[in-house]
């Protein structure tokens, strides 16, 4: 597997808004590198072509769905006052389409 | 070079629901915004999105008419991106499994039927509403959780006239199923459009263009029409088709670039972990999906076997929901189903788009109308009274007794009153009666004119046509 550059965790980290110093890159692509590797050797050792994904720990499936009539309103202020910036009840923020 | 175009079409719909996809906040977009924001619509830290069971109902009645494969056990997904619409930071969707596939609907082209497949139908929930100033945006949550279902046409659409067809047919059964109100100017069925182009033969699929928020049927055939144009334009000069997104543009009727798409969005898809996989019960969707009303192509058989109307009759009927209702309860009240059918298709749908209203604000009720045709046929009033009547319970809540009152229309069917006129008009314009039997045909007409005028125009035509004949023979003798 491809190894990670620290210019690729840089960028993660700007996504993420993390700050970072460089010697925390370093431990990072380390523990990365570990990571990685350790991926390979079970990529080479087990065949997962024909397993699914367990996306939950357990084989269940449960039957609830809600009714349609459970009404519950309103958190209109406590959504607002969530926003920098309300304008005539709605959520003010930079254009970013053209 | 003959070019084949290929047209693959996604349809978002909301769903006439109580309250949201996986919340409990009402399903309102209309309303004072942000008023139906719960904190689960919002993702907050801590709340549990839980599956509304309308929305699955209403989910399995689509899918059940489009005769999809129906996946019984619900899977839901998250598609991930960042964008203000949605706060989470990923929508709630079926990516992996959707709950119908592999369905179709037929549409009609000039009297040929097509096939038209439908890939997928999955539910999803929808975005909020965003108002685009000139340098701000303003954003109103309201819709942001309102149960959605997405479907997915295969790429079987090869002009913008069957695009056209296949959205009015997909939209008059959703209609008929009370699945969505399904009104695409305010956005409860929206459109995307995927056109491309190849030549004949060519087995490849060319680059595709989506063109984006087509707000009518008739801008969906106008889209695709001037995409196709543009496409073949470039192919011919040798220019690349790229792949991008476009929207239609109104007034100069063309599309317009929205964004290049440079390379595919990567929605980085996993399992939604805060969402069991719901087995929903088997007789439950056996109940849900066995109980479809009769669907317009079913009504339109049964009005020309039953009714025995034409099929162009039935068919415009039954393509708006308001007017087979409408048709459906006039049927009770009277027999002539062929005349009844010629009002309301002709007189009423004409009156209707004269004064740009629609079938909801009638004021006539279809006892009236029924009653109305009753007396034609009786001979009580003629098909011209008939048409002042209509236009006056058009417009009044009134009975077609009170408005013939109103009017002082009578009809003279009195054979003794109307032979009367008939001698009067004789005596007065002997020469008409050598002119009509120097066959002169106008003679006749000039005196059935004359017998009107001199009866106001009450005099019943039929009548007068048939008395008047039978006096003139008499001079033959």
């Amino acid at each position: 597997m491809e190894k990670i550059s620290v210019e690729k965790l840089k960028e993660w980290a700007l996504n993420l808004k993390l700050d970072m110093s460089d010697s925390q890159y370093a431990t990072l692509q380390d523990e990365f590198d570990i990571l990685l590797r350790q991926m390979d050797r079970i990529n080479q050792t087990i065949d997962t072509t024909h397993v699914v994904p367990m996306s939950f720990p357990f084989d269940v499936t449960f039957t609830n769905l809600r009714d349609d009539d459970e009404v519950e309103e309103s958190h209109r202020d406590e959504i607002l006052k969530n926003a920098h910036e309300v304008m005539d009840g709605q959520i003010k923020i930079h254009k970013v389409v053209e | 070079m003959n070019f084949e175009t290929v047209i693959g079409i996604e349809i978002h719909l909301q769903l006439k629901t109580k309250t949201k996809m996986f919340s409990p906040a009402l399903n309102v977009s209309k309303e004072i915004p942000n008023t139906h924001v719960h904190p689960i619509d919002m993702g907050f830290p801590g709340t549990l999105p839980r599956v509304n069971k309308k929305a699955v109902e209403l989910s399995l009645i689509a899918c059940q008419a489009l005769h999809c494969e129906i996946d019984d056990c619900l899977h839901f997904d998250r598609k991930n991106y960042f964008y203000a619409d949605l706060p989470k930071g990923f929508q709630i969707t079926q990516n992996e499994r959707p709950i119908g596939k592999n369905g179709y609907i037929t549409i009609t082209i000039e009297g040929k039927e097509k096939e038209i497949g439908i890939e997928r139908v999955h539910m999803e929930e929808d975005t909020a509403k965003q108002l685009h100033y000139s340098t701000f945006t303003l954003l109103d949550y309201n819709r942001c959780g309102v149960p959605l279902i997405e479907i997915v046409s295969k790429p079987h659409i090869r002009s913008g006239q069957e695009a056209a067809a296949y959205v009015e047919q997909l939209r008059n059964i959703l209609l008929y199923l009370d699945v969505s109100d399904c009104k695409m100017e305010e956005g409860s069925l929206r459109c995307d459009v995927n056109v491309s182009i190849r030549p004949y033969g060519q087995k490849e699929f060319g680059t595709k263009v989506e063109i984006k928020n087509l707000n009518s049927i008739s801008n969906v055939e106008k889209a695709i029409d001037y995409e196709v144009k543009r496409q073949k334009a470039l192919y011919l000069k040798g220019q690349p088709i790229e792949m991008e997104t476009r929207r239609f543009d109104e007034a100069s009727k063309t599309t317009i670039l929205m964004r290049k798409k440079t390379s595919a969005v990567d929605y980085k898809y996993f399992t939604e972990d805060n969402i069991m996989p719901i087995q929903l019960d088997k007789e439950w969707v056996k109940q849900v999906t066995s109980n479809l009303p009769e669907l317009p192509h079913q009504k339109e058989i049964r009005y020309q076997k039953e009714y025995g109307l034409s099929s162009y009759d039935a068919k415009v009927l039954t393509s708006n929901k308001s007017m087979m209702l409408y048709f459906e309860q006039l049927v009770k009240f009277y027999h002539n189903y062929k005349i009844m059918a010629n009002w309301v298709i002709v007189e009423m749908l004409g009156y209707l788009n004269k004064n740009n209203q629609t079938f909801e604000q009638i004021k006539m009720k279809p006892q009236e109308l029924a009653q109305m045709v009753q007396y034609i046929d009786e001979g009580k009033i003629s098909s011209k009274q008939a048409k002042d009547v209509f236009e006056h319970l058009m417009c009044s809540e009134k009975t077609v007794d009170e408005i013939i009152k109103e009017l002082n229309i009578v009809q003279i069917s009195d054979d003794h009153l109307l032979l009367e006129v008939i001698h009067a008009v004789f005596n007065e314009f002997p020469s008409s009666i050598e002119d009509y039997f120097a066959g002169k045909d106008r003679a006749f007409g000039f005196m059935i004119g004359q017998i009107m005028k001199k009866t106001k125009g009450q005099a019943n035509p039929n009548k007068v046509n048939q008395l008047l004949r039978q006096e003139l023979e008499k001079f033959k003798k």
